[in-house]
């Protein structure tokens, strides 16, 4: 490289080390979050399930609650 | 057709779709780089070896360059029209121009040293390239000042239209003031300076960053629109919580 291979090689190094910790850190970031996200949107619908089964249980105990009182 | 990108979902779909082709090309295109950087280019009469500094330093200008006035028009187009996806797009960019534009300036450093006998000097070009990183760090930094995720777009924004005027500062700082820098050899009304040779690993590199730039953007900007949406499900349930306990 003509005497200058120190500064040819750190120039194009840097620039290795520098997008590669760029693109790492970008993919890991977008995968954490979007594993996070499938998580929670996972969990929603459970939640709603559940909300709806408590809903149910207690509609089905209040219409049962007058007929407990007729007999 | 800006404003049906507008939609999140939409624009993703459109990103998923683009993302392994940038992909490709971006191996493909700096691979191909690489090797008329290193294997097929020949050394430059006066500046010998050290020209092959060149094909990692100016395309990075010129990303670094690029990166910006992408932000600039995404955050107008955020500003102007309200489009969410488009101020998720600027602050997706602006960690990818700022590390091009670190790469420029360290390795313009390292370039200047054996060819001008000195580090660094404070000539027009190099100072208005040393203010766009420190625009790009502003930029970041005042997006991620506020709770209200909506006032931090709105203030980087507005920096970053103010910021864009540094942009022809740059390219005509060669031209407007004496430098140690020299001026435009590629981008003149003539032909370019600079021979074929030369000159394909240089535009593929430049290329290559282009597209390494878009798949970045694409991805940043998916981490972004989940992180979102963490965040509105996580106040959701906060509120369905408070609501609940409130009855």
């Amino acid at each position: 490289m003509g005497g200058h291979g120190g500064f040819i090689w750190s120039s194009w190094g840097i620039a290795l080390v520098v997008l590669t910790v760029l693109v790492v850190t970008s993919i890991k970031s977008m995968r954490a979050r979007e594993r996070e996200l499938a998580r929670m949107e996972a969990e929603a619908p459970r939640r709603r399930r559940r909300r709806d089964t408590q809903a149910d249980t207690a509609t089905a105990s209040e219409k049962a609650t007058p007929a407990e009182g007729n007999q | 057709m800006l404003h049906r990108f507008a939609n999140p979902t939409r624009f993703l779909r459109l990103a998923n779709a683009v993302l392994p082709w940038a992909t490709g090309l971006t191996i493909l295109l700096i691979g191909a780089g690489l090797y008329f950087a290193f294997g097929a280019s020949p050394a430059d009469y006066q500046q010998g070896e050290t020209v092959r500094i060149m094909y990692i330093h100016v395309p990075s200008a010129w990303m670094a360059m690029f990166a910006y006035a992408f932000i600039a028009v995404a955050s107008a187009v955020g500003l102007i029209w309200k489009h969410p996806v488009a101020h998720v797009c600027a602050l997706a960019a602006a960690p990818i121009g700022a590390c091009f534009t670190l790469i420029c300036l360290t390795t313009g450093s390292l370039w200047g040293k054996p060819m001008w006998g000195t580090w660094w000097v404070w000539d027009a070009r190099l100072t208005s390239v040393l203010v766009l990183f420190f625009l790009y760090l502003g930029f970041i930094a005042l997006a991620n000042a506020f709770d209200d995720a909506a006032r931090g777009e709105k203030a980087s924004a507005i920096l970053a239209l103010i910021g864009a005027v540094n942009l022809p500062i740059i390219k005509f700082s060669v031209d407007w003031w004496n430098t140690l820098h020299q001026p435009a050899s590629i981008s003149r009304i003539d032909m370019p300076a600079v021979h074929t040779s030369m000159l394909i690993p240089l535009l593929l590199m430049a290329v290559g960053f282009t597209m390494l730039f878009t798949v970045l953007v694409i991805i940043r900007a998916r981490a972004e629109l989940a992180d979102r949406r963490i965040n509105a499900l996580r106040s959701a349930r906060i509120h369905a919580e408070t609501a609940h306990s409130g009855a």
